[in-house]
Formats: C-alpha cells, sequence, structure tokens
C-alpha cells in the first residue's frame, strides 16, 4: 500500500464574479484525526458536491484518499464562491499536501477544472474571465483540454490536462489556437426581402447610430427577417469589444467564435423570457440576455407579449448601459451597451391597419394593447416603424432589393464619418457622450442646423407637440443620417426623414377611437 | 316632475324623471308613435331642445372622427344642441366638438343613466353635464345596456333632432338604424361623403345614393343649418363663410404630390414609397418622400393614423 504524509498545502484558483474572476487561494491541509472532509470559505453546494467527485476520482487515478482529517479553505473567505472549477486545485492540493504528487512546478498555475468521476477533466464556463485574472496574477491558466472555448489571451500561457494522473508527471501541454477558417459566413442577406427599401433604410440608420427601432406591423410583413438580417450589415467589433463580449459569452457558457470573428452579438429571447433571464441573475450569477446582446442587438420579437415587469427590467440596462443585481453578498455588474430592435403588431389579432384582412379587434382592445407597448420603454426607442405586407407577387421576385453589402457600405462610412467630426469638429461632443453630461446642448450644436431649418423644426415640433425627449431623439437620428449622407451639416432633407421615423405623439386624439 | 334629490350617481349633475304631461318633456319625443313612457334626465332639462343629431361608427377613422368634430363645433357655434348616443368613435367626437366651442350637447344613452357605457367617456359625461348639457335615458337609472336597447336609443336621438347627419358609416353599420328612424319621423338626414376606396365611408355614400343630403363642405353645412334652423345668429354665420372662404384650398393649387395622394385615400408607407419611386427621377427616394410627407403633415391635412397609415383629415379651425 502506498503512503501518504500529513501536510498543508496552497494552490491557485478563481471564482466568478460578475464579468471578472477574482482570485481564490485554496489551502488544504491534512492531519491526523478522525477521518473527515471539510470544506470552508463560502462555499455554494456545487462545491460541497466536489467532495464526493473528488474521492471517486482519486481512487480511480490511483492516488490515495487518505483515511485523515482533511480541512480545505477557500480564502478570501468573505466572498461567496460557486462553481465545479474547484474540484482540480483541491484535489490537487491535497495530493501535493500529502506528498503523492511532487510540490515544484505547481505555484505557477491558476487551476481551474471540473472532474469526472473517472478522473478526467471536465471544462467549466468563464475558461476567458479566468485567463484574464491569470493574466493579471501572473501566472499560467491550467484547465482542462476545452479547444472550442480557449481564447487566446496575450501575456497569458495557457495548459490543459487530460486526467488527474497527468499531475504526477507534470507534463501538462499547450493549448493550441487554431485559427478555424470561418469563410462560411451568414447566408442571410437584406436582399433576400423585396421591397421595404424604407424598413432597410430604417435599419441602416440604426445601425450606424445605434438607434432603438420599433417595428410595428400585420403577421407576416416580414419583420423577423428584416430584424434576423440586421447583424449582415452592423460594423465588425474591435477588437476591445471584442474581449468584453466574449468573456460574456464565455461565462455564460455561450459559443465565442464568433464574436472573435467581429461578428456583434445579436439575441432574440422568447417572449417568454423571465426577468433574470433577461437581465441576468440566479445562483451563480449568469448574464442574462441584454448583456449577452453587450456590444450588439437585443431582438424583442412580438414585444406586446413580454410581461410587463420583464420589459420594465430592461429599461435600466437601456439608459445606463450596465445592468446591476443586487444581492445580499454584493452587487454584480455586467455591461449591457445594446441597441434594441422591438416588434409587435398592432392590435391583438395583428391586422388593424391591414389591406386585405379586416381586423376582429374592438377599438378598446386595440387602445389596450397600443398602451400595452406604448408604455415606458418604447419612450426610449429612436425610431418608429410601420410594416406592411407586401403582396405574394412581389415576395416571389427575392434577390432583387437592396443587398446587404450597399447598405454596409453606408453604414461604414457613415461610421467613419462620425469618427472623424468626433476627432475634428465635435470633440466636445465626443467627452460629453462620455461623461453624459450636457449632452443635449451639444447634440443641437453639432447638427448644425441653418436658421431656416432650425425654425421649422421648432415649428414641427410645436405642432405635433413632441416632448423634449421626443425632439431630442429626432435629431440624434438626423445627425445620423447626415452622417451616412457624409454631411457636417444636418440639412432640411435629413431632419424631414428623421421626423418620418419619429414617435407620433398627437394622435391621442384618433386614439379615443 | 320628479326631481331625485341627494341621488350619489357616479356623475354629478340635478337629476329628473319626466313625463309627456310635464311642460319641459321635449315636445319633439311626444309627437312620435312610440314615444317613451319617462325620461330619466341628468344635467339641464333646458338642453332637451330640437338640435341636430350627428352620429357615425364607433370604429371611425381618423378623418371622421376631425370631421365629425369640425361640424359638431360648427353647428353649436351656431347656438345649436348637438345630439348623439356617447358611444366611443363619432359619438364622442360630436359631443367633444360641440364642446370645444362651449356648446350644449345631449347624450341618449341605450342604458341607465347610472350605468355608464362606455366607461372611458365618464370624465366626457361630466363635462358635457359641467356645460349645461343633459344625459338623458328613457331606462331606469341602473338599467344594463343591452344590444336591443341601443336600437331604441337611436329613434330618440333621431326624433328630438330637426336633422341627423351621418358622419362616417361602414356597411354593415348601426348607424343606418339611426338614419332608418329619422326617414321614418319624416326628418332629413345628412351624410358625409368619402371616397369610394374608404369601406369605413361606404355607408354614407350609399345613403347619399339613396338620397341623403351630402354634406360637401361648410358652405353648404351652413346654409342647410340657416334655412333649417333660421339660426338667429346671422352674423356668426357670414363671418364663418367669410372665414371659410379665405382658408378654402382651391382645386388644383397643390404642388406636392404625397400630399394629392393622401387626400384622396389612407396609403401605407410602402405604398407612398411606390409613388415615390415613380415621381423622385434623379433623387434618393426615401429624402424625397420624406420631404413631401412632413410638408403634407405640416398643412395639418394629413396626419398618421393609429393604424400606422397616413390619411386625410379634415383641419380644425374653429
Amino acid at each position: 500500500m502506498q503512503k501518504y504524509n500529513y501536510g498543508k498545502y496552497i494552490v491557485l484558483s478563481a471564482t466568478l464574479r460578475g464579468v471578472k474572476a477574482t482570485p481564490v487561494e485554496v489551502e488544504v491541509s491534512v492531519f491526523k484525526g478522525l477521518p473527515s472532509f471539510t470544506i470552508v470559505g463560502m462555499p455554494d453546494s456545487s462545491i460541497q458536491e466536489s467532495r464526493e467527485r473528488i474521492y471517486s476520482a482519486l481512487k480511480s487515478s490511483d492516488y490515495i484518499f487518505p483515511s485523515a482529517r482533511i480541512v480545505v479553505n477557500l480564502a478570501p473567505g468573505h466572498i461567496k464562491k460557486s462553481g465545479s472549477g474547484f474540484d482540480l486545485p483541491i484535489a490537487v492540493a491535497l495530493l501535493a499536501a500529502t506528498g503523492q504528487i511532487p510540490f515544484d512546478g505547481i505555484e505557477k498555475y491558476m487551476l481551474v477544472g471540473e472532474l469526472s468521476l473517472d478522473g478526467s477533466l471536465r471544462s467549466v464556463p468563464g475558461i476567458l474571465a479566468f485567463a484574464l485574472c491569470a493574466k493579471e496574477n501572473n501566472c499560467d491558466l491550467l484547465t482542462s483540454n476545452c479547444f472550442d472555448q480557449s481564447v487566446y489571451v496575450e501575456g497569458v500561457e495557457q495548459y490543459y490536462a487530460n486526467t488527474l494522473r497527468d499531475f504526477y508527471l507534470k507534463d501538462f501541454s499547450k493549448i493550441k489556437f487554431i485559427n478555424k477558417d470561418h469563410s462560411e459566413t451568414s447566408n442571410l442577406d437584406f436582399c433576400d426581402i423585396c421591397g421595404h427599401d424604407i424598413a432597410k433604410r430604417a435599419l441602416q440608420i440604426a445601425a450606424c447610430g445605434n438607434h432603438g427601432v420599433m417595428m410595428v406591423g400585420p403577421p407576416g410583413s416580414g419583420k423577423t427577417m428584416l430584424a434576423s438580417r440586421l447583424p449582415t450589415i452592423l460594423p465588425p467589433l474591435t477588437k476591445d469589444e471584442q474581449m468584453e463580449s466574449a468573456v460574456i459569452h464565455s461565462i455564460a457558457g455561450e459559443d465565442v467564435e464568433s464574436i472573435l470573428d467581429g461578428i456583434r452579438p445579436f439575441r432574440k429571447p422568447h417572449h417568454s423570457a423571465s426577468l433574470p433571464g433577461l437581465i441576468g441573475g440566479g445562483n451563480p450569477t449568469r448574464p442574462g440576455e441584454v448583456s449577452l446582446a453587450h456590444n450588439g442587438v437585443l431582438y424583442l420579437d412580438e414585444l406586446a407579449e413580454f410581461s410587463n415587469h420583464v420589459l420594465q427590467g430592461v429599461r435600466q440596462p437601456m439608459e445606463s448601459g450596465d445592468v446591476t443585481i443586487i444581492r445580499a453578498d454584493g452587487a454584480i455588474s455586467f455591461p449591457a451597451k445594446f441597441s434594441l430592435i422591438a416588434s409587435t403588431n398592432p392590435c391583438p389579432c395583428g391586422y388593424f391597419g391591414d389591406k386585405e384582412h379586416s381586423c376582429k379587434c374592438t377599438p378598446k382592445q386595440i387602445s389596450v394593447y397600443q398602451r400595452k407597448i406604448g408604455g415606458p420603454v418604447l419612450d426610449r426607442i429612436d425610431m418608429h416603424l410601420d410594416v406592411s405586407r407586401i403582396d405574394a407577387k412581389s415576395v416571389l421576385k427575392t434577390g432583387s432589393g437592396l443587398s446587404s453589402a450597399k447598405l454596409l457600405e453606408g453604414v461604414l462610412s457613415g461610421i467613419e464619418f462620425r469618427k472623424w467630426r468626433f476627432n475634428t469638429i465635435d470633440k466636445d461632443i465626443a467627452d460629453s457622450l462620455k461623461s453624459n453630461k450636457g449632452y443635449m446642448e451639444k447634440l443641437v450644436e453639432s447638427c448644425r442646423l441653418e436658421n431656416s431649418d432650425f425654425e421649422f423644426f421648432e415649428n414641427v415640433a410645436s405642432d405635433s407637440n413632441m416632448s423634449g425627449r421626443g425632439i431630442m431623439r429626432v435629431l440624434s437620428v438626423a445627425r445620423t443620417i447626415s452622417d451616412i449622407e457624409n454631411s457636417e451639416v444636418v440639412k432640411h432633407e435629413h431632419l424631414c426623414e428623421a421626423l418620418t421615423f419619429r414617435m407620433r405623439e398627437n394622435t391621442s386624439m384618433y386614439l379615443e377611437m | 316632475m320628479e326631481i331625485v334629490k341627494d341621488n350619489n350617481f357616479e356623475l354629478k349633475a340635478s337629476a329628473y324623471i319626466i313625463e309627456p304631461s310635464d311642460e319641459c318633456f321635449p315636445q319633439a319625443l311626444k309627437l312620435i308613435p312610440d314615444s317613451p313612457e319617462k325620461l330619466y334626465v341628468l344635467g339641464n332639462l333646458s338642453a332637451l331642445q330640437e338640435g341636430i343629431a350627428m352620429v357615425g361608427a364607433r370604429r371611425a377613422t381618423p378623418y371622421g372622427i376631425s370631421v365629425t368634430q369640425h361640424f359638431a363645433s360648427l353647428a353649436a357655434k351656431q347656438g345649436l344642441v348637438v345630439i348623439s348616443g356617447g358611444a366611443e368613435g363619432c359619438d364622442s367626437a360630436a359631443h367633444r366638438g360641440a364642446l370645444k366651442v362651449g356648446g350644449k350637447t345631449v347624450v341618449f344613452l341605450g342604458g341607465g343613466c347610472n350605468r355608464i357605457y362606455p366607461r372611458k367617456n365618464k370624465n366626457l359625461f361630466q363635462k358635457i353635464l359641467d356645460n349645461e348639457g343633459a344625459i338623458v335615458s328613457e331606462l331606469p337609472w341602473t338599467y344594463e345596456p343591452m344590444r336591443h336597447t341601443f336600437l331604441n336609443r337611436n329613434r330618440l336621438i333621431a326624433a328630438l333632432s330637426k336633422a341627423t347627419l351621418i358622419a362616417e358609416a361602414g356597411l354593415p353599420s348601426g348607424t343606418f338604424s339611426t338614419a332608418d328612424h329619422a326617414l321614418r319621423y319624416n326628418k332629413d338626414v345628412l351624410a358625409i361623403p368619402g371616397a369610394i376606396t374608404n369601406d369605413g365611408s361606404l355607408g354614407c355614400n350609399t345613403l347619399i345614393y339613396q338620397g341623403a343630403r351630402p354634406i360637401i363642405n361648410d358652405e353648404v353645412f351652413l346654409d342647410y343649418l340657416f334655412s333649417t334652423f333660421e339660426c338667429s345668429n346671422s352674423k356668426e354665420y357670414e363671418n364663418t363663410v367669410k372665414n371659410f372662404e379665405n382658408t378654402k384650398h382651391k382645386p388644383g393649387m397643390i404642388k406636392n404630390k404625397i400630399l394629392e395622394a393622401l387626400l384622396s385615400q389612407a396609403m401605407t408607407i410602402d405604398e407612398l414609397y411606390e409613388i415615390a419611386k415613380c415621381e423622385a427621377r434623379d433623387e434618393n427616394v426615401g429624402l424625397w418622400l420624406s420631404q413631401r410627407l412632413v410638408e403634407a403633415e405640416q398643412t395639418g391635412r394629413i396626419a398618421k393614423f393609429p393604424n400606422g397609415m397616413y390619411g386625410p383629415v379634415y383641419k380644425n379651425n374653429l
């Protein structure tokens, strides 16, 4: 029978908290006494369960599970730890403490991994966050063999082990980051949709200026088709944005490949989504759809079917760009800067305003429905758009419409122009955008409206009882339009186009139907 | 006549129960064959005088609502009582139009007067009462409104008025029963025509075909009021006509193709885009269209409807 010693050993691991991994020291002490296995330091139930996994994994890897008093301490003690990633560090520290594997060479790793009962290693979500944490702590990351989830991070070496047995020889291989060929891009294209040129134009403006869009139309009018093609005209993610989004996806256990290719995330949660599902929550805290849509698009189809309190939850992140989940043990914050695309039917049956089907709803039903979708969320959407059904004949003429490539051209040139504007003539607006201070004045300034246009806009605003927020929305959309047209000045026609996308605030009289 | 004292009805006003033997019982309602046995009245009894009825579809288009409101204001300005049914859509617009110029208006309810229907008109009804109007029913205070009671109620609207204006009605429409009653009682029926493409105006156009008097503009309407009611307020009449002459849109003067197209019928933005495609020639179609659309809206003759379409509305200058 093999021997083991009594002793003590510390290895480094980490736990996820929000979008960051926090380093945790795993301290294992084995000493004489009644056989027991205790884990202290605010572990959650998945860590408590790791005792059984470790016991079994050690046995099947031909190590000895010491029949002694074992105490595991996860330090610092005031943070709650969660996740099965502690299996590996606890097992390794236990082996090192009992002298079953050599000490040296372990201290330079941060260990994260789950054990299966036969001693092999499994991957855990959030590898990217752990890699970033390892980088901060100047050590290497050692996990399971998870090529699909690992992301190359500069300045940190990432190794993998296949089973617990590998630790005896400490012969770990580096994770190979294969540059996969992603030539097969999405085969969606805006030219699949014929007609709807106005809607396409609206989405182009939205893509360029990160404006929220609300689409209203009867069933079968192509709202979902339009929205699902939006990612094809979004500008590619920058390197920093890629990292931000990839970390969130990694923590949620989602595929990060497309993000590392620079494709912006496009999330479309079903309307039965719960509040924690949408804004994040659960235990361990998982990012919600708004965070997964960070730097991308959140598409809420059938907006009116979402329950009201869920929609209210989306409001705060829309304004602040992040979402904070308050728990008894502290607040966790996830980034959530997304553009909202929503679509809905105009009434419960869907055919209000349709030329062919007559609507069967009562006026009361319609006004209740419209009021429901006209709530505070709508107040934060810049562009409103009516989509109507196109007749069957023209549906078949697919491929003839405006294509994604053409639209993307406009988006990119608009973004390029805005960048130039922010760097030269509108430096102060870029600053106020960051600090959120005095943004409104600066926006009006940056529009450089001619006097006649200013007067004209004032007239329209007062005629249609636009609110202050409504006025700013129109201006910011107009500013984006002139960016696309590469114009320093917001011209009359830009203003007009922005006005056609505004939300009607003077229809109350007609709504009294 | 019985005055209901200390009533704690939802609408705050004095309440009366009157019978044909009472002096204040409107003469016009005594003369019809199916005269009501009792009238339950809230508000001002003297408002129960011969006036002009304005009724129309509940599910009216903004066009219907805006013209009803406009003509109700016009009639109320001549000192006439506007009579309607207090329902959603055109009926409410008629009452609002009268209130807008401080006129009196009478609501005939299909249920009891303390059984407000539709609920959301409670504030409107209270405003009517505050403006010396009246809310009337032939059914006891808390009587539940039912399908047949509305049809019976329509006869009272027709009977109390000298003329009935059908503002907007589709086919088939309950509004027709009011028109039928009016014809039965030998009263005039007026109707506002609409585009033949508009389903909502089908009923009105049919009535005109059958002989109803078409109201095609303010002048025609005022002429009719003057001859039928002998409006004493002739100075007001002249002013209104003069005012109207000044604001009249002269045909052929419209330069805006989009405005022109929308004045004839309501259209979706995609249909407008198709028009713009043919007209814009070398310009950017979207920009061309939006400029003209905003310009058209600024005239006040076009509005975006709650169903998302753009279409004609009648600008109320009163």
